[in-house]
C-alpha cells in the first residue's frame, strides 16, 4: 500500500510561515503522496489501519495510520519545544500562548509514558496492531489536563508508571542534568522566587515529574532547535537540514525511557519503548 | 428590517485624524505628539443597505484615500469600542494612542452625510516603559478601552496596556474667561501698580476645544498581562483582568484594589489554565464573567464571598471526540466573552467558532457558529506560524440578535440567530470604492468552486480582523482591520432617525 512511503520529517512540514495553506502535517494523505524513505519497520500497517484517530486532521474512518501518526506527534511536540525554547520568541510573550504549549507538551510526554508503559503489558511487542489505546491517549480531557476516561481503567498500569518516578530521578540521565544545568529553565515560571515542584504525585502536573522534564525540557540541547524544519525544509528532495539532528541525539534526549528505571519495575517495557522511538527517530531523520 | 445582510453600499469617506488634533489641547502633557504621527490610513466607511435608485444621488463628498501602502507597527489598531450612546467611538492603537471619533448630527438637507464618524480627538494614552525590577519593557499598547456611563457633559473612558489602567476625562471648552484684574490676555501677572479700576471677568466664546485630561492612574497592581477591563453597572466599580487575577477597582480609589479571582497555583509549574477574558453584568452588579484558555466559562457572585474562588456557575461544552486532536485545547481557548444587553446570554469566541449560552444553561452553548471551520485541516500550519494563537473578538448587535466576529483575509462574519443566515463580508480598501456595493464573500474549501470564491489557500492570514465594535443600538459597526478602521453603516436603519 502506499502508505509504506512515508516523507522524511523535514520535508512533511509546511515549507514556510506564509504558506498556511499546506496541509502536509494535518493530511495523512500527504504522508502517502510524499517521496522518500522507505519505512523499514515490520509492523504489520494493514492490522494498524484504522486503529488509530485522526488526530490533527479532523478526518474521520480512514485516518492516520499509527506510524503517521506518531510521526505528526513528534513533529508537534518539537514544534512546541521549538516554541518555547526559540531565541526568536519576545521573552515578554503572552503568558497563554506558553500555557497552551506547554499543554501541548505535557499531553504528548504523557502519551509516550503511557504508551511506554502500556503496551508491552498489553501487547506483544512483535505485533501491536489493534491499539485499543491510541483513540483515548490521543489526547487528554481539557477541563482538568488528567488523562481522559477510558484511561482510568489502566490505572494499575498507570501506578506502575508512577513507581517509576523515584527510580527516574536517580538516573545516570537525571545527575547529569543536574550537573550540568542546576537551574533548568522552565517555560511558564515567571517568578524566580516560586519554590521547586514538590508534589509529584500530583495526577494534572505530570511537568512535577522531575526525571522526565529535568531531561525533557532542560537537558535538551535547544541549539539542536534552531533550526526550522517547517522553514528550512521547504519543498520534495532529500531533506537538508536532517543532518542537524541526529538519531542518536534524539534518542538521547529521551533516554528516560530507555534507563529511567534500574530500581524499581520492569525494565523491558523501556527497552521496548526505546526501539519504537530508535524508529520514530529513524524516520524523522529519513535515514 | 435592520439586518446588514444585503448587499451593502459603501461610502467611503477618509477622515484624515490630524483634524482633530487642531482642536485638541493638551491633555496630560503627551497630545502633541499626536499630530504629525497619527496614522492617515484610518478609514470610515458608510455602508448603506440596500440597492435603491438614489443611490446615484449620493453625493461623496470626499475624496478617496490617501494611498497609504506602509504601516508602522504602532499604527495598528488593537482596540475599538462605542460609548453608550454611540454617539462617540474610540480607538486605541499599538503605539500607546487613543482615537476618539464623533457622529456628526444630521444634517436635513443632506440625508448621506448624517451620521459620519469624524476625528473628535486624539491623545497619547500610554507612553513605553521599562520595569527595572524584573527587567522588562512594558509596552504601550492600548489593549482595552471602555467608556463610562455618561453622567455629566463631559465623557470619561478607562485605557489600558498590560500593566497600567488610566481614567480619562474627555470634555469640551467654547468659552474662555476675559478680563481678569491680576493678570493679561497670555495669563502673565499684572504689575499691580498699573491696575487703576476694577473690573468683572466675562466669558467669551471661543472655537470648540476638545480637552482630554488624565483623571486618575491604577497602577502596581498587575504581574500579568491585563487583557480586560469592565466598568460596574453600579458606575462605581470595575475590574481588570489578567492572566491570572481578577481586580475591583472603585473608580475613585487608585492606591488599592481588591483580588476577586486568583487561580495562580502556588507551583507555577502547575499552571495549565490562564484567564482569557472578563466582563460585568450589565445589569447585576454582583455578578461578573471570566473565560478560561480550556475554553470554560465561569460565573461568579461577589455576594458570595470576597474572594470568589468558587463560581457560581460552570459553563463548559464537553469535547466532540469526533472533532478531537492535539489542538483540541487551543481552539477551545476563549478569546472573548461579551454579555447580550438583555443580560440573559453570553457570547464567547474561540478559534473556530462563537458560541451564544444561556446563563440559565451551563451543559452546552444554545448555538453554535462556524466561523471558518475550513481551517480545521490547517491546524497544524496554523499552530506552526501562531497563528492559531490570535484572539478574535465578538459583539452583539443593540437586540442581542445578530453576532459579528472577525477573520482573516480581512473578513468578517455576521450571523443573524433567528433566521440563521451567516453572510462573509469583506473590509478591504479595494473593495471600499465609492458606493462600491459591499458584497458577502464565500470561501470555497475544496468541492466546486463558484465565481468570485476565494479558496482557502489563497486567504491572506496576516490580514485578520481582530477587534470589532457595534453601536449599541443602531445597525453601525466598526472594524479594525491592522491599521484601518472602517465604519459600516445600515441604510434602513439609519433612515428611521
Amino acid at each position: 500500500m502506499a502508505q509504506r512511503v512515508v516523507t522524511p520529517y523535514p520535508a512533511t512540514v509546511p515549507p514556510t510561515v506564509s504558506d498556511v495553506s499546506d496541509t502536509a502535517l494535518c493530511s495523512p494523505r500527504r504522508y502517502m503522496l510524499g517521496k522518500g524513505a522507505k519505512r523499514k519497520h515490520e509492523e504489520n500497517e494493514d492490522e494498524l489501519e484504522g486503529a488509530a484517530p485522526a488526530p490533527a486532521s479532523g478526518e474521520p474512518a480512514d485516518g492516520p495510520s499509527k506510524a503517521s501518526y506518531t510521526l505528526q506527534r513528534q513533529t508537534i511536540f518539537n514544534m512546541s519545544l521549538m516554541k518555547l525554547y526559540s531565541q526568536r520568541a519576545p521573552a515578554d510573550a503572552s503568558l497563554e500562548r506558553r500555557v497552551l504549549i506547554n499543554n501541548m507538551l505535557r499531553r504528548i510526554q504523557d502519551e509516550l509514558k503511557q504508551e511506554g508503559a502500556l503496551r508491552p503489558l498489553l501487547l506483544p511487542a512483535s505485533s501491536p496492531p489493534e491499539d485499543p489505546l491510541c483513540p483515548a491517549t490521543a489526547t487528554t480531557s481539557p477541563s482538568d489536563g488528567t488523562p481522559s476516561a477510558p484511561l482510568s481503567t489502566e490505572a494499575q498500569s498507570k501506578d506502575k508508571n508512577g513507581s517509576q518516578r523515584p527510580g527516574g530521578s536517580a538516573s545516570p540521565a537525571e545527575e547529569r542534568t543536574s550537573a550540568a544545568d542546576p537551574a533548568p529553565p522552565n517555560g511558564l515560571d515567571m517568578s524566580p522566587s516560586a519554590p521547586p515542584s514538590s508534589s509529584p504525585s500530583s495526577s494534572s502536573g505530570f511537568l512535577t515529574d522531575l526525571a522526565l522534564d529535568d531531561i525533557l525540557f532542560a537537558d535538551i540541547d535547544t541549539s539542536m532547535y534552531d533550526f526550522d524544519p517547517c522553514t528550512s525544509g521547504a519543498g520534495a528532495g532529500p531533506p537538508k537540514v536532517a543532518p542537524v539532528v541526529t538519531a542518536d541525539d534524539l534518542v538521547k534526549t529521551l533516554s528516560p525511557y530507555s534507563g529511567g528505571s534500574p530500581s524499581s519495575g520492569p525494565s523491558q517495557p523501556f527497552k521496548m519503548d526505546l526501539a519504537e522511538l530508535d524508529h520514530i527517530m529513524e524516520v524523522l531523520v529519513g535515514s | 428590517t435592520g439586518t446588514l445582510y444585503p448587499a451593502l453600499h459603501l461610502c467611503p469617506v477618509e477622515r484624515s485624524p490630524c483634524t482633530g488634533t487642531q482642536r485638541l489641547r493638551s491633555g496630560g502633557g503627551h497630545t502633541q505628539a499626536c499630530a504629525h504621527t497619527l496614522p492617515c490610513a484610518r478609514v470610515c466607511s458608510r455602508a448603506l443597505l440596500s440597492m435603491g435608485e438614489d443611490a446615484d444621488t449620493r453625493k461623496i463628498n470626499h475624496s478617496f484615500l490617501r494611498d497609504h501602502n506602509y504601516v508602522t507597527e504602532a499604527d495598528i489598531i488593537s482596540t475599538v469600542e462605542f460609548n453608550q450612546t454611540g454617539e462617540l467611538l474610540a480607538t486605541g492603537d499599538k503605539g500607546g494612542r487613543v482615537v476618539i471619533f464623533q457622529r456628526e448630527p444630521e444634517c436635513n438637507n443632506e440625508p448621506y452625510c448624517q451620521g459620519e464618524y469624524n476625528v473628535y480627538s486624539t491623545f497619547q494614552s500610554h507612553e513605553p516603559e521599562f520595569d527595572y525590577l524584573k527587567s522588562l519593557e512594558i509596552e504601550e499598547k492600548i489593549n482595552k478601552i471602555r467608556w463610562l456611563p455618561q453622567q455629566n457633559a463631559a465623557h470619561f473612558l478607562l485605557s489600558t496596556n498590560d500593566k497600567t489602567i488610566k481614567l480619562w476625562k474627555v470634555s469640551e471648552r467654547d468659552k474662555r474667561p476675559e478680563g481678569y484684574n491680576l493678570k493679561d490676555e497670555e495669563g502673565r501677572l499684572k504689575d499691580v501698580s498699573t491696575v487703576t479700576s476694577l473690573q468683572v471677568p466675562v466669558l467669551k466664546p471661543m472655537d470648540l476645544m476638545v480637552e482630554v485630561s488624565p483623571r486618575r492612574v491604577f497602577a502596581n497592581a498587575h504581574t500579568y498581562h491585563v487583557n480586560s477591563i469592565s466598568v460596574n453597572s453600579d458606575c462605581e466599580t470595575y475590574m481588570s483582568a489578567d492572566d491570572l487575577r481578577i481586580n475591583l477597582w472603585h473608580l475613585a480609589i487608585t492606591d488599592r484594589s481588591f483580588n476577586i479571582v486568583d487561580i495562580k497555583p502556588a507551583n507555577m509549574e502547575e499552571l495549565t489554565e490562564v484567564i482569557t477574558a472578563a466582563e460585568f453584568h450589565p445589569h447585576h452588579c454582583h455578578l461578573f464573567v471570566y473565560s478560561s484558555s480550556k475554553g470554560t466559562l465561569r460565573l461568579c457572585d461577589m455576594r458570595a464571598a470576597a474572594l470568589c474562588d468558587k463560581h457560581a456557575k460552570l459553563f463548559e461544552e464537553p469535547e466532540d471526540p469526533s472533532n478531537r486532536s492535539f489542538f483540541s485545547e487551543i481552539i477551545s481557548s476563549i478569546s472573548d466573552v461579551k454579555f447580550s444587553h438583555s443580560g440573559r446570554y453570553l457570547l464567547t469566541r474561540d478559534y473556530l467558532t462563537v458560541k451564544v449560552w444561556d446563563l440559565n444553561m451551563e451543559n452546552k452553548p444554545m448555538e453554535t457558529y462556524q466561523v471558518h471551520d475550513y481551517l480545521r485541516s490547517k491546524l497544524c500550519s496554523l499552530y506552526e506560524n501562531d497563528c492559531i494563537f490570535d484572539k478574535f473578538e465578538c459583539a452583539w448587535n443593540g437586540s442581542d440578535s445578530v453576532i459579528m466576529t472577525g477573520a482573516y483575509n480581512n473578513f468578517f462574519r455576521m450571523f443573524d440567530r433567528n433566521t440563521k443566515r451567516d453572510v462573509t463580508l469583506e473590509a478591504s480598501r479595494e473593495s471600499s470604492k465609492p458606493r462600491a456595493v459591499l458584497k458577502p464573500r464565500r470561501v470555497c474549501a475544496g468541492g466546486k468552486r463558484r465565481k468570485d470564491d476565494i479558496s482557502v489557500d489563497s486567504l491572506d492570514f496576516t490580514k485578520k480582523i481582530l477587534h470589532t465594535a457595534w453601536h449599541p443600538a443602531e445597525n453601525i459597526i466598526a472594524i479594525a482591520a491592522t491599521n484601518n478602521l472602517y465604519i459600516f453603516q445600515d441604510k434602513v436603519n439609519s433612515e428611521m432617525h
